[in-house]
Formats: structure tokens, C-alpha cells, sequence
């Protein structure tokens, strides 16, 4: 089965981000979720034969005594992940100038991967697509039929109408029921005190939280284009410019508002990363990794 | 002034320069059109920048503007012409410069001087005005010019401007303009006159400078500053023409023309004896310092009176003749229309008096005449027994310098006495009136400096003794009286006594010498009192007979005994001067071919002095201070570099190099304007990451 935006050199290139997710998966939240349910969470998965070097407290004796050989009985660890990806598809996202991608596309890509990489940990994952409301939301699962539908929800979403992240959060909070990980991908034109003013319930009930700031290098860095018009494609609203004479402005209100993004996020303990849709997807895991 | 173009036909390019205000118009129609993800920030960012940024945009625009439009001016070739009402189109220019040479001119004003100046700016406008005809003419005492009428040939004027020299005159003012109107009068074309003149205050101050408004007339400064100065104004003597041995004052005035007190020597130098005396000079302020003298030997004395040089040296020197008398001629007239016998025993007395008297002082000749001497031979001549006729001949005398003294006859008539003196008229009758007892005499005027001996007593009363005839003149004649009796008669009357320098002295006299008649003549005082009469009315020698004006020529008319060949023209200082001869009504008359400068000029007939005349810096140039020439009513004041500036105007000043360098200028402001926002350095200028 192909999907758009998992590809299959994407899948291969995965392999290599082990380390990403294994820090995403386990360095984070398996080791709490194993000391708290021990024993009652394993499930049976498979027996093989005792290679020096395994744990002797490992081998299952009753085998032993029948077969008179030494087989490992390896159980299926439940880490209780549950991570759920926000993707910003406000009119907004769909924007591209120096960039293959727009950044719904991009974001789509990387939510894509994530969620292939969480689901193959067999952890759960939850997609939640929004401009100003909640367009679709597809709660936790971990099965390869929930990935499908996620890649599915996801190839077939549009960049919508305006956006509204702190509305979104709000009304995504009660449809969360357990704490994990929560992974927004946007590009926050919002205030940035409106945002984190929805992101705290999330932050007080423990969720770990990575914001994915996703900008076209167009928008970084202002393209002179002369006098222009320029028409909002979350509004239609139209206004005449001359590039050349607001582009250090621009300059500087973009560094300002990155700025307040990233100092609110890490006076809450939030992860925040802002990242250039020219740049690879796959960078992202290692901002995760870290 | 007013704008003209060499290319009006291509007028129409400056509609041009609408281009960038129609291409600011068009582009802000018609912007191209661009989707953006969100310009909430960008309306942000315009809200902050709008209140630089328009500005800005609009001087940019306006400087755009202004460039395009300079830029097209160019092809339009625009000149900038002052409109002269006087000025004709096409016409000859003819110029007229008149150059101040009179003697404040040559102060110094800094490294040059004001002539200097003066030549090099009149210099400097010839090159550059290229008049199609000029002329200069010079401000002396009499105006003179380079050419008869202005001519072409502006290279001899340069050329008679590189050697001209300032002189020791008064400058003629209107003179010099009346002058230079003659010479435009029928001149056609342009006319302009160029006054360059220190425009020294005194010279300046009353100058009638009347040129009519067809004439351009124009006034140019040179020297910036009043300079301090010191000067001899004046030299005076007292007696001015002494006999040898007479005691004489000569008193010089010195002028200090600054604002600060001054302090320098004096040094005069007569007759070869020299002396000095250090003098303090008050601030705008004058000082006269008396020397006194005597002259051993009869002729004319040259005496120089110098100061301690100081950097205006022409009025450091002042200069007079002073004539030395050998002897007083004194000349005893008998009586007019008497015969040689009466004459003889009725002046036999007086005469013989009078003879004797000049044989007690040896500066007093006396000689016995029966008809009136002719003018100049005698000093005073003593006319005894008048009868009252003849006046004319006598006034005309007296006017000639000779002094005379009258004692009148039993037949003269009052008025004719009253005529004499010019005395106040008396209905009384001229009576003589004898006494054996006699009448006492004394000094009626005390104050008078013929007395001034007398006032110590020591020579006691002047008209002491017994007086036993005389004449009933009018009391009210008392005040015109030296000598009156005691009972107020009149018994010397001098006409005048004020004014004892003037030329023309008369005297009445009613004292009578006779022995028989009184005992005056032998008591003491008599010859103390006749000796400082006869020099107190000696005749004075004006030295106007000497003194001749620094720029006209030093002439001299020849005596009749002397031979005009023979003589040569000797200045003091310097060799001789080329003369010329030429006859006049009164004879012979020599030259010299230059005008005069301040010092002493001898006439020598081989190595015999026979005439001396000496010249003196003039008073009037001596006070240095400047007049705004703004406040001379005729003409507009202005500096050489404005009168080229408004020369160039009137030929039209093309305009394409400044509008080239506007355009450059603009170019560069808008370059500047348009781009110091934007490359405004900042920290953030770096990728946002």
C-alpha cells in the first residue's frame, strides 16, 4: 500500500532514526509506565534459545526440563505511549515559495513518519487536524489499521480557513484522556501568550510537549518582490507593500515573535523548534533525540 | 534676473519630469499581486514604519523628481541674465575708470597699498569686462586721463596702470567725474563709470558726484580700515619775516588721527641749527609745540619740521620759507606837493629824528623822499606833514605790504584821516592845538604785545614827556589808539591792531618829534618804544610767495635782472628738475615739466639761491579714515567681484553645469535617502533560527 506522504525510502530511512524514537519512546516514557504496572502489562511473545550474554533469570526452566535446552521466554513490553499530533491546516500552512513543500505538506510528512515510527514501537499515536475548530481528531491507537487511517486522514487533508491554535487546544484538552506526548506542527501566527495560555492545562496535567514551529524560508527571510499586493490566504485580505523598505522590520518582528515562542516555551519545560520547510523532515527526530 | 533658453523648441522634455511621479502613481495602481500566509504581521510592521518610511518615500520621490527635471533642463540650456534698464543689447560697452591717486591713497593697507590695490582691481576688471572701449582717469589735484576718450586698446591701460605712482595731491572729485562725463557725453553704446577710491572721509564727505541715470555708476572700495596717523598740520613763525638777530617762534602743530594717545620727537631743522622735543599727542587730538630762533644772516631761511617716521611717511615732513630781512627800510616822505626847500626845513626835524634813530639800530635803514616810492622798495614809509591827498596811491601801497604812517598837516582834512584808517565818522574839524604847558601821552592798549616789554615798568612809560602841540582827533577814535593822551586824544592810531599780521598797516600819528615841541625824543623809552613799534608794524612777508600746491608745477616768474637760461630747478633732496620757459604779461615765467611733491625747490642761477618755494603734504589727506561709500548718494557700491558677477549676468551665465552638478547632487541624495532605512545595520540582520 503506498501512501503520500510515507514513502518507502522514508520508511528506510526511519531504521536510522531508531535512536530518535527509542529516545522519544522509551528514554522518556517507558521507563516510568514499566516500574508503575511491573508484571501485569507483559504479554507473552515469543521463546529462543539462550545466546551468552542474556539475563540466566530469563531462561524458563520448565522447557528446560522438558527439552533439556536452554530457550529465553521474551515477553511483549506495554509502554502506554500515547502521543498525539496537532497539525496546523489553516489557509496559512498551505504556503510555499522557496520551498517544494508547503508547510502542511511538510508537517504532514514529518506526522506521517512520526506516527509510523510510534505505531512500530507499538505505542500509541492520536491525530488531530485544526484551523479554527477541530477538523478531525483521531484518538490514540497503535495498530497498523489506526496508522492507516492517520496517513489516510492525513493525504486527504486541505489547508482549511483561518486558524486558531489556542481554540483548538482548548477543545482538544477533554477529548485527551491520558497523559503522554503531545506534538504540534505550525506555524503560530498567533500570539504567543494565547498559546501557551491553552497549552497550560496540558502542561499541568503532565504532558510532554514538542511545538514545531514550521516557517517557508519566504517567510524568514522576506523576498524583495518591489511594491506588491499582498493577499492573505487566510483572509483574502489585501494590502500593498514595498518589500524592500519593511524586510529588516519584518526581519525583526519575525526574530521578536520566535523569540517570545521560545522563551515562553522553555520558562514551562516545552520543547520548541523552529525549522525551515527547505530543511529535511527527518531533523526533526533528531531535535526529538535530544 | 531673469531665466532665458538657448533651446525653448525642446521646452516640452520637462513635462519629463512627471516620469517618476507617474511611474510611483502607475506602480502603486497596478502592484503585482502575491499570496502570503499571513499579513497581520506585515500591517503590524507597516503601522510602526509608516511614520518613517512615508517621509522618506516622499522626499525620495521628490528628489527623483527633482533630478529628472534638472536632467532635462539641461537640453533646454537655460542662462541666468540681469536685466539692466540702461543696458542696450548689442551695444559697445564703454567703461571709464577713474582711480583716486591723491595722497591717502598711498597708505599702506596691509602688504599693499590702497593705490596698489586700487590699480590691481582696475586691472583685474579690464581683463575680465573686456569692455569694447575704456578708459582711466586720475583723481589728482588736476584730472587727468590715460587716453582723450575711451579707446580700445585696454592692453596701454594695463600697461599705464602697472606704473602709476600715487601723488602728494588733493584729488579734484568733481572734477574727475566732469571729466569722465565730457569724455562719455558723446560716446554711444553702454556707458559705465568706476570709481575706485579709498573714499578717505574728509575728501569724501561733501563730493558731488553728479551723473545722470543713462550712465551706470559704480563705487569701489579699497582699504577696509581706518589707519592711525600722526602729522605736521602746520608751521607758523612769529614775526614771519624777522631781521637778523630778532628773536622768532616758529610753532608747528602736530594732529594725532587715532584713537589712542600718541608719543613721538619733533626735530626742526632751520637755517642749518637743528633741535628736537619729545611730545605726547592726546587720542583724535592735536599738539603744538613752539620753537624759537634767531637768524643771523638776511635771505630766505628753508626750515624743515619732522616727525619720528611712522607708516603714513608723506605728512611726516612739513615745510616753510621764512624771509630773514637784512634791514627795515624806513622811507621819510616830505611833504606831498611841497617844494624841495619847504619840504626840507619842515622834515628836517622828524627826518632827522628818524635818521638818528635808525643810526642807534643797526636793522633800520632810513632814506629822505619827495615823491611817493614805488610798491616793494621800502618796508614803512613816514609821511610827514600829510595833506590828505594821494590817498589811493597810498591805499594801494599799504595793500602792497608797505606800512604807512601818516602825520597830518594843518591843511589835511578829518575825513581824509578817517578815509585813511577807515575810521569812524567824526562831524568835528581837524584843528591843531598848541600848550605851552603840554599834554602827558601813555599806553592806551596794555594788552597789545607791542607793550609787552613795557608792562614790567622797568622801560617805563613809552610816550613819557611833555607834549606842547598836537592835532584834536575825535575822541571816539580812542579805540583805535596805541598811544593817547591823558585827557584822550588820540595820539597813535593803528588801523587794525587786532589783525597785527595783516598786510596792510596804517597809522596816524599825533606825537610830535620836534625838539621845540616836545621833550619825547629825548627822554629814555624813546628809542625802546620806536625799536618794537617799527618791527610790531613791520610789513609781513606772507609766505604764500613761497608756498606753492602739491600737483601743480613749481613755477617761478623771473625777475627782470635775471637771465631765464641760467636758471635751474633744485629740489632739496634729489637732482634738478627738467623746466620749461614761457612768457607771460608779467615776464618770464619757469616751469617745471612735473607737478610738485612736499619738500623745498631751489631756483639757482649757477650757485646762487635766487627763489625758493617748497610744497607741504596736504592737510586734509592726512586724517586716514574711511566713508562707506554706501552712504554717497549717487551711484550703488559694490565689490569687483560683484561688478564681474553682474557683468557676467548681463552676457548671460549658462546654467548646464550647475544643473549638471544639481543633478549628480540629487542623484546622490536620493541614493542616499532611499537606501540609509534599509541598510540601516542591524544585529538581526542574520537567518532566524
Amino acid at each position: 500500500m503506498q501512501f503520500k506522504y510515507l514513502k518507502p525510502e522514508d520508511i528506510n530511512k526511519l531504521r536510522n532514526y531508531e535512536f530518535g524514537a527509542k529516545a522519544l519512546v522509551e528514554g522518556y516514557l517507558s521507563g516510568r509506565h514499566r516500574s508503575k504496572q511491573r508484571g501485569s502489562s507483559t504479554e507473552f511473545h515469543e521463546y529462543r534459545q539462550y545466546t551468552p550474554g542474556d539475563d540466566p533469570s530469563m531462561v524458563d526452566w520448565r522447557v528446560f526440563a522438558r527439552s533439556d535446552r536452554h530457550y529465553l521466554k521474551t515477553f511483549e513490553q506495554e509502554t502506554n505511549l500515547e502521543c498525539t499530533i496537532f497539525v496546523d491546516s489553516s489557509a496559512s500552512m498551505g504556503f510555499k515559495e522557496k520551498s517544494e513543500l508547503t508547510k502542511l505538506e511538510y508537517s504532514s510528512f514529518f506526522a506521517a513518519c512520526l506516527s509510523y515510527l510510534i505505531v512500530s514501537k507499538n505505542d500509541q499515536v492520536g491525530l488531530q487536524i485544526f484551523d479554527k475548530d477541530i477538523r478531525h481528531h483521531l484518538p490514540p491507537g497503535s495498530t497498523r489499521k489506526h496508522l492507516h487511517s492517520i496517513l489516510n486522514l492525513l493525504e486527504k487533508n486541505q489547508p482549511g480557513s483561518q486558524t486558531s491554535l489556542a481554540e483548538s487546544l482548548k477543545r482538544a484538552n477533554p477529548l485527551i484522556k491520558r497523559k503522554g506526548t503531545i506534538v504540534i506542527l505550525s506555524d503560530f501566527f498567533d500570539e504567543p501568550k494565547q498559546i501557551f495560555q491553552a497549552l497550560n492545562p496540558y502542561i499541568h496535567r503532565g504532558f510532554r510537549i514538542h511545538l514545531f514551529h514550521v516557517l517557508d524560508p519566504g517567510e524568514m527571510n522576506l523576498t524583495d518582490r518591489g511594491l506588491s499586493m499582498f493577499t492573505d490566504m487566510e483572509t483574502d485580505e489585501k494590502i500593498t507593500i514595498h518589500t524592500s523598505s519593511i524586510k529588516q522590520t519584518w526581519q525583526d518582528e519575525l526574530k521578536a515573535h520566535t523569540k517570545a515562542l521560545r522563551s515562553l516555551a522553555a520558562s514551562r519545560k516545552v520543547d520548541y523548534t523552529l525549522i525551515s520547510t527547505q530543511e529535511s523532515y527527518f531533523t526533526l527526530f533528531d531535535r526529538l533525540a535530544h | 534676473m531673469s531665466l532665458l533658453y538657448n533651446n525653448p523648441a525642446l521646452f516640452w522634455l520637462m513635462a519629463l519630469a512627471a516620469i517618476p511621479i507617474l511611474v510611483h502613481l502607475f506602480a502603486r495602481s497596478r502592484p503585482p499581486k502575491h499570496r502570503f500566509s499571513d499579513i497581520t504581521f506585515l500591517k503590524r510592521i507597516i503601522k510602526k514604519t509608516s511614520r518613517v518610511r512615508k517621509p522618506q518615500d516622499r522626499l525620495v520621490l521628490l528628489l527623483r523628481t527633482l533630478a529628472a527635471a534638472a536632467l532635462l533642463a539641461i537640453f533646454v540650456q537655460p542662462f541666468l541674465v540681469s536685466e539692466d534698464p540702461n543696458r542696450i543689447a548689442g551695444a559697445d560697452d564703454n567703461v571709464i575708470i577713474i582711480i583716486d591717486r591723491s595722497a591717502s591713497m598711498s597708505a599702506q593697507q596691509g602688504s599693499t597699498s590702497r593705490f596698489t590695490e586700487a590699480c590691481n582691481e582696475a586691472s583685474e576688471l579690464l581683463t575680465k569686462l573686456k569692455p569694447d572701449n575704456a578708459n582711466i582717469i586720475w583723481i589728482n589735484s588736476t584730472p587727468n586721463a590715460v587716453f582723450p576718450a575711451p579707446g580700445p586698446n585696454l592692453t596701454f591701460l594695463k600697461e599705464s596702470l602697472q606704473t602709476a605712482e600715487p601723488t602728494s595731491d588733493v584729488g579734484a572729485i568733481s572734477a574727475s567725474i566732469k571729466l569722465a562725463l565730457e569724455q562719455l557725453k558723446n560716446v554711444n553704446g553702454n556707458r559705465e563709470i568706476i570709481i575706485i577710491s579709498d573714499f578717505q572721509k574728509q575728501a569724501w564727505e561733501n563730493a558731488e558726484l553728479d551723473v545722470p541715470e543713462a550712465i551706470k555708476f559704480t563705487k569701489l572700495a579699497v582699504g577696509d580700515t581706518d589707519l592711525a596717523n600722526i602729522a605736521i598740520s602746520s608751521i607758523a613763525t612769529t614775526p614771519s619775516s624777522p631781521v637778523t638777530g630778532q628773536d622768532v617762534a616758529i610753532s608747528c602743530q602736530i594732529k594725532n588721527f587715532s584713537n589712542k594717545p600718541k608719543s613721538t620727537t619733533i626735530y626742526l631743522n632751520a637755517g642749518g641749527g637743528r633741535q628736537s622735543k619729545d611730545i605726547e599727542i592726546p587720542a583724535n587730538g592735536q599738539t603744538e609745540v613752539e620753537f624759537r630762533t634767531q637768524f643771523s644772516h638776511h635771505g630766505d631761511v628753508a626750515v624743515t619740521a619732522s616727525l619720528t617716521e611712522d607708516s603714513f611717511k608723506g605728512d611726516d615732513e612739513r615745510f616753510t620759507i621764512i624771509p630773514v630781512r637784512e634791514s627795515l627800510s624806513l622811507c621819510s616822505l616830505t611833504p606831498l606837493g611841497a617844494s624841495p626847500a619847504e619840504a626840507k626845513s619842515k622834515v628836517h626835524g622828524p627826518a632827522s629824528v628818524l635818521q638818528r634813530l635808525a643810526s642807534a639800530l643797526p636793522w633800520l635803514s632810513h632814506t629822505v623822499t619827495a615823491e611817493i616810492p614805488p610798491v616793494g622798495v621800502h618796508d614803512i614809509l613816514f609821511i610827514h606833514e600829510w595833506n590828505g591827498q594821494d590817498i589811493e596811491t597810498l591805499t594801494k601801497l599799504s595793500n602792497n605790504g608797505t606800512t604807512i604812517i601818516v602825520t597830518p598837516s594843518s591843511s589835511c582834512q578829518l575825513q581824509q584821516l578817517q578815509q585813511l584808517l577807515n575810521l569812524p565818522a567824526s562831524s568835528n574839524a581837524l584843528t591843531q592845538k598848541d600848550n605851552p604847558e603840554g599834554w602827558r601821552a601813555g599806553i592806551t592798549k596794555e594788552t597789545s604785545s607791542l607793550f609787552s616789554i613795557f608792562s614790567s615798568g622797568e622801560f617805563g612809560n613809552p610816550a613819557q614827556g611833555n607834549f606842547r602841540q598836537r592835532f584834536q582827533l575825535p575822541s571816539e577814535w580812542l579805540n583805535a589808539s596805541i598811544i593817547s593822551y591823558t585827557d584822550k586824544i588820540p595820539a597813535i592810531l593803528l588801523n587794525n591792531t587786532s589783525k597785527s599780521s595783516s598786510k596792510s598797516k596804517r597809522l596816524i600819528w599825533n606825537l610830535p618829534f620836534d625838539p621845540n615841541l616836545s621833550d619825547w625824543i629825548s627822554q629814555e623809552p624813546f628809542v625802546t618804544f620806536m625799536a618794537e613799534l617799527l618791527l610790531y608794524i613791520q610789513p609781513s612777508k606772507m609766505n604764500l610767495q613761497f608756498e606753492l600746491l602739491p600737483g601743480s608745477p613749481v613755477n617761478w616768474l623771473v625777475p627782470e635782472n635775471i637771465d631765464p637760461s641760467t636758471v635751474a630747478l633744485h629740489p632739496l633732496s634729489g637732482e634738478n628738475w627738467a623746466i620749461k620757459l614761457s612768457n607771460t604779461k608779467q615776464g618770464a615765467s619757469l616751469q617745471s615739466t612735473v607737478p610738485a611733491t612736499p619738500g623745498i625747490f631751489e631756483w639757482r642761477t649757477g650757485n646762487t639761491i635766487a627763489h625758493t618755494n617748497f610744497v607741504n603734504f596736504p592737510t586734509s589727506e592726512s586724517d586716514l579714515s574711511l566713508l562707506d561709500p554706501a552712504a554717497l548718494k549717487q551711484g550703488q557700491s559694490a565689490e569687483a567681484s560683484d561688478i564681474l558677477k553682474a557683468e557676467a549676468l548681463s552676457q548671460g551665465i549658462p546654467m548646464w553645469p550647475w544643473l549638471v552638478s544639481a543633478v549628480l547632487l540629487l542623484l546622490i541624495a536620493e541614493a542616499f535617502a532611499a537606501t540609509t532605512k534599509r541598510n540601516k545595520p542591524s544585529s538581526n540582520t542574520s537567518t532566524i533560527s
